[in-house]
């Protein structure tokens, strides 16, 4: 889907340039670490990295020397990531040496320079997360040249940028998930656009921008193996092996400089995957460690641990892959993503909380489907955040993008109870009042638990602490949060065993009269 | 009721527009959940006529409006757009709160500190931050009430002697009463959406353009607050809370609570001088000749004129009653008014002095190089290690003459002097304001009296922007934020009339984007542009839909409201301000060389604007008092 084939650009443009000041004034805020030696945070990992690769050769990357000394922000992800900094700290390398002076430069704080990060991951957001989106929220109304609704689309499109959790992350704490979702993003339009080979490699692009984009494989997997199982035998091989061929060019492309010595490309491996660090980290909001206040994990052995998570994580994407294989459409796609993201956050091993960041990226193009469960699935994954976040001193921000966020789904969107199937045809006025009554019953369903969220989140800044249980409120808030996304992944399967197709609807529809 | 004046021959409202969007919306109902292809079709036709730069007949929106969905026609009743907006931009200033702060936090800081542990007999003579109090004594009494709230936050930021004390209990508690302080401008804004729904009733259904949605917008995210209360601190949201208030009951013709509201507002800033002449005259003649046509002295009312004068003086005693007691008003007043402040503020607001001292500039450098004047200034020039060098500030600073001239395009408070044109004094600038506010003030008092027509209530309003504007042009030291004063009454007249709707747009371009050198900081230059553009966008994108302008042949690369040349002014802030923001400093190097020069352009080029807008609101009022 080409630029050129958008209409009324100025109007979504004003739309993406609201998104990127709202992104702009959360960028004010303190980030994670500020003023926190020795080890800083997040922000100072992602300066280290622009000090490493633009310092070193692409060899001694991944490899500890004494000019590189991985315990402090070794470089721990794919090599699309080290490319991305590298670029950065070109142009860092320009603008102020200073800024990315091997080894001296550690935990530097300047005004100009948190300007600089912040206008990076500014930039970023905006060329690679907001234009899908842009082109996302513009698509679900115009397939099939369907008409400009062009207030409708504006007021989607923006909603779609405002949801909190990538924003805070990005621009508060300070990360680059923008380039792994908005990727992501991008294969997705192409999916919807029957683009399969552009999007299985913008897909590994984003799977070799951070491996956590893992999560979100399966459904890629199996929804194209569905699609070549689609096309019958003989094209569906040739398409199977396109894009096989695609993504593997894609790798190799990326991971060039590491091929050439095996022990480079282990090496990679291993830092990419660190077993040692645990089955999880922290309070984060999945099964093992709500598990773990009833049994104590970490008495066994770590590769037991990782047997049974795998295992785990491999059955709660069973039914959503499966389901996906047998019938992929752009509709059941998505809710597929959520459900093996999900299944992924829930179950797997070392998970970190803003694992939840890939879950909450389909769900926010879900928004204008489902509307209700996407504003409330958004918002539960913006608490489940919450400690993070308030470590960074981004606790206002996050109440205020909460807000805004509910703000604007509720009056910009249509909030509706999503009807799939049999349920479209009934008609008539007790249907009505019927589907009435349960919106409000929703409704209300999610005020009671917005609140509960807002309750706990204030607990765990202004409750006393007690001595015996220091951590007790940001577990009550990770196990609320983890019921939250255990009801959430089950009710999504229900919707996507229902879902029909949105985009392709017509076409299937004579595809099946001929 | 429609405005009848103000009409361009190249603005039209479509007719019939209510009837074309309650029939469609009935259809709607009717009809069943989704639109119909042949409606669709109807509509891309209308768009697509929209755009070939036709006209059209029916609002294009007019289907979302009957939106078929229930949730959403739920949601879509007539306060929803207000509440939105209020909440929106709520949690926008909420999220603004650890962005830059100016001096004026500490300012205020240091006033909460004062009127909480200093006997009132200190509050106009303390002296241990240079920031001393220099609002009028309402608002001191203001500051003293949220100290005793400041307690329980954080008791340390009410000391005296803890100056630039700024611990984040103290920023989160500075910030939140600006934000609490808002509701009463918000308040204001919803009495005027109240007034253009009473007003304005039949003409459209279509929630997203109806007058109070495009008022509320308008209001609510005027980014001139955003920027000075929001990110540089200050209260004028509140303050010009008050004065909104004070139109509105004029408007609505309760003279005494407007009398009161003024009078508080003036008790609380005395900047709202600018404006007091307009309400005084115009009070006094409604109130005092109430039913006279002609003036004649002997109907004159005078319980009314008591009644006026009681609620002033009341309000003013209140205020100044103590310090009348402490004999202390010679030196409160001297705080109020420190003419030695100078012709114009640090920063030149877009002003007619901007102009003057940008002319005596100009005319310093073509002298530096020309040599034509044989004068006492004549030395400035030569004492220069370079003088063939033609630009002004690559003189290096060696001597006091070099000083001056730095002043001048420069951030330095102090009397700045001209160089060659004469220097202004402040009762030159009283009488030239004096005059600027005549045809203003005469209009007001020719205005009709005693009709009950809430469309003589727009002869006030523009009359009241007529006398604020020529303060805001001529007056003595001006702040670039008193254009605020101006441009938010202008709002009101924008939302009844296109022709005012355009001078709000050229006003609101210029005196907004005048404001922004008040953000200076890295992270909030990229900010300040943003929300710039984005509200004069959106400020654009609703008058043009309120008013569904029809383009003539004419006009086709004119921005909607807009002629040729207004909008190629307005089109020029967009090459001046990438001047300024990047070609000066990245590409040319010039930021050591010539300081200042980018803060000159952009002033100047604002009071272009603003002298313009002033002199067809004159012109206006010329030709409705006739």
């Amino acid at each position: 889907m080409l630029l050129s084939k958008f209409r009324c650009l100025h109007e979504i443009g004003s739309v993406a340039l609201f998104g990127v000041l709202i992104r702009w004034i959360i960028s004010t805020n303190p980030y994670s670490g500020k003023g926190k030696p020795p080890m800083f945070g997040d922000f100072e990992a992602q300066r280290h990295w622009m000090e490493i690769t633009y310092n070193l050769p692409v060899s001694e990357w991944y490899h500890n020397s004494t000019a590189n000394d991985l315990s402090y922000w070794g470089l721990d992800y794919p090599p699309l990531t080290a490319y991305h900094s590298w670029i950065c700290g070109f142009i860092a390398n320009r603008i102020n040496s200073s800024w990315i002076a091997l080894s001296e430069s550690r935990g530097i704080e300047t005004e100009s320079h948190k300007v600089f990060m912040r206008a990076t991951a500014i930039i970023a957001d905006l060329l690679v997360y907001i234009l899908p989106i842009c082109a996302l929220g513009y698509q679900r109304r115009t397939h099939h040249g369907g008409f400009p609704y062009i207030i409708r689309i504006c007021a989607e499109i923006c909603v779609l940028l405002l949801a909190p959790p990538q924003i805070l992350i990005d621009h508060g704490h300070f990360q680059y998930n923008c380039v792994s979702l908005g990727l992501t993003a991008w294969a997705i339009l192409f999916v919807n656009d029957e683009k399969d080979v552009t999007a299985a490699v913008l897909f590994s692009l984003a799977l070799n921008y951070k491996h956590m984009s893992l999560y979100l494989a399966l459904p890629f997997f199996f929804y194209l193996l569905g699609r070549c199982h689609q096309a019958g035998r003989k094209a569906g091989s040739t398409k199977l092996v396109k894009i096989g061929a695609a993504v593997i060019g894609t790798f190799i492309l990326c991971w060039w400089p590491y091929l050439w010595n095996f022990d480079d490309a282990t090496q990679v491996v291993r830092r990419l995957f660190p077993f040692s660090r645990g089955i999880f980290e922290d309070k984060v909001a999945n099964v093992w460690c709500a598990l773990n206040i009833i049994v104590k994990l970490h008495r066994f052995n770590t590769g037991v641990l990782a047997a049974v998570s795998t295992l785990a994580t491999l059955f709660g994407n069973v039914f959503s892959s499966l389901d996906l294989f047998r019938n992929p459409n752009d509709h059941k796609f998505r809710y597929a993503l959520v459900n093996s993201a999900l299944a992924f956050f829930l179950f797997s091993f070392q998970v970190h909380e803003k694992g939840i960041l890939l879950p909450v990226l389909p769900a926010t193009l879900l928004l204008t489907d489902d509307p209700i469960a996407a504003t409330w699935f958004i918002i539960a994954a913006t608490f489940s955040m919450f400690p993070l976040l308030l470590k960074d001193g981004l606790a206002l921000p996050t109440y205020a993008m909460v807000t805004l966020f509910l703000t604007l789904s509720c009056t910009l969107l249509e909030w509706k109870l999503p009807r799939y199937g049999e349920r479209v045809s009934k008609h008539g006025p007790q249907n009505e009042e019927e589907e009435q009554h349960q919106y409000d019953f929703a409704c209300a369903l999610m005020t009671i638990s917005v609140m509960g969220f807002v309750i706990l989140s204030l607990g765990c800044q202004f409750a006393p602490v007690y001595q015996r249980l220091p951590d007790l409120w940001t577990l009550l808030l990770s196990v609320y949060s983890c019921g939250h996304f255990v009801l959430f992944f089950i009710y999504f399967h229900v919707k996507q065993f229902e879902a029909q197709p949105i985009l392709h609807k017509q076409r299937r529809k004579t595809m099946k009269a001929e | 009721m429609e405005e009848t004046r103000g009409k361009a021959p190249w603005l039209r409202r479509p007719p019939m527009k209510g009837e074309g969007i309650a029939s469609s919306s009935r259809r709607d109902s009717s009809g069943g959940t989704l639109m119909s292809a042949e409606e669709r079709l109807r509509m891309m036709r209308v768009i697509q006529a929209r755009e070939m730069g036709g006209s059209y007949h029916e609002d294009p929106y007019a289907p979302h409006a009957g939106a078929p969905d229930q949730a959403t026609r739920k949601d879509n009743n007539k306060s929803s757009a207000f509440t939105v907006l209020l909440i929106a931009v709520t949690t926008v200033k909420l999220l603004l709160f650890t962005s830059y702060r100016s001096t004026d936090f500490e300012v205020h800081r240091n006033w909460l500190a004062i009127t909480h542990s200093l006997p009132m007999r200190q509050w106009y003579v303390d002296a241990t931050s240079e920031w001393t109090l220099d609002y009028p004594p309402l608002f001191a009494w203001l500051e003293f009430c949220l100290s005793h709230i400041a307690r329980f936050f954080d008791a340390r930021m009410l000391k005296v002697q803890n100056l630039n004390y700024s611990s984040p209990q103290t920023i989160l508690f500075q910030r939140l009463t600006v934000v609490l302080a808002d509701s009463v401008y918000i308040y204001a804004v919803s009495e005027g959406c109240r007034l253009l729904t009473s007003r304005l009733t039949s003409r459209s259904r279509n929630i997203l353009y109806s007058p109070a949605t495009v008022y509320s917008l308008l209001m609510l995210w005027n980014v001139g607050l955003l920027i000075v209360d929001h990110i540089h601190f200050q209260y004028n949201g509140f303050l010009l809370g008050l004065l909104q208030l004070a139109v509105f009951r004029v408007v609505e013709r309760r003279f005494l609570a407007a009398a009161f509201y003024v009078s508080v507002a003036l008790n609380m800033k005395h900047i709202f001088l600018y404006m007091a002449p307009a309400f005084g005259v115009y009070l006094l003649r409604q109130c005092c000749f109430p039913n006279s046509p002609h003036l004649d002295i002997r109907e004159f009312n005078v319980k009314n004129f008591a009644a006026l004068g009681s609620i002033f003086a009341l309000v003013t005693a209140i205020a100044f009653g103590p310090f009348a007691v402490f004999g202390q008003l010679p030196q409160v007043f001297r705080r109020l008014f420190p003419f030695q402040r100078g012709l114009t503020h640090a920063y030149w607001a877009p002003n007619v002095w901007a102009l003057y001292n940008g002319a005596d500039t100009a005319l310093t450098v073509l002298n530096k190089r020309f040599h034509f004047l044989v004068q006492s200034v004549q030395h400035v020039a030569d004492s220069a290690s370079s003088p063939d060098n033609s630009t002004l500030d690559a003189v290096p600073l060696v001597g006091t003459e070099q000083l001056k001239i730095q002043s001048l395009t420069g951030g330095v408070v102090g009397a700045g002097e001209p160089n060659i044109l004469p220097a202004v004094s402040p009762s030159v600038t009283m009488c030239l304001t004096i005059l600027g506010m005549f045809p203003a003030l005469w209009s007001l008092w020719r205005a009709k009296v005693g009709t009950p027509n809430l469309a003589s209530g727009d002869v006030f309003v523009r009359g009241l922007v007529g006398v604020t504007l020529s303060s805001f042009l001529f007056g003595w030291h001006v702040h670039e934020k008193a254009i605020l004063l101006a441009i938010v009454p202008l709002t009101w007249l924008a939302i009844s009339s296109a022709n005012d709707a355009r001078l709000f747009l050229l006003l609101s371009t210029a005196g907004l984007t005048g404001l922004h050198p008040l953000l200076f900081t890295p992270s909030e230059i990229p900010l300040k542009y943003m929300m710039i553009f984005l509200y004069i966008y959106a400020a654009f994108k609703v008058l043009k839909d309120r008013f569904s302008v029809v383009r003539l042949p004419g006009r086709r690369y004119c921005l909607p409201l807009l002629n040729r040349i207004e909008t190629l002014y307005v089109l020029g802030f967009l090459p001046v301000e990438f001047y300024n923001a990047v070609v000066h400093e990245s590409i040319l190097g010039l930021c050591t060389k010539l300081p200042f020069l980018p803060l000159m352009v952009t002033s100047m080029y604002c009071a272009i604007g603003v002298v313009y807008v002033y002199v067809l609101i004159v012109i206006d009022l010329f030709r409705l008092s006739r």
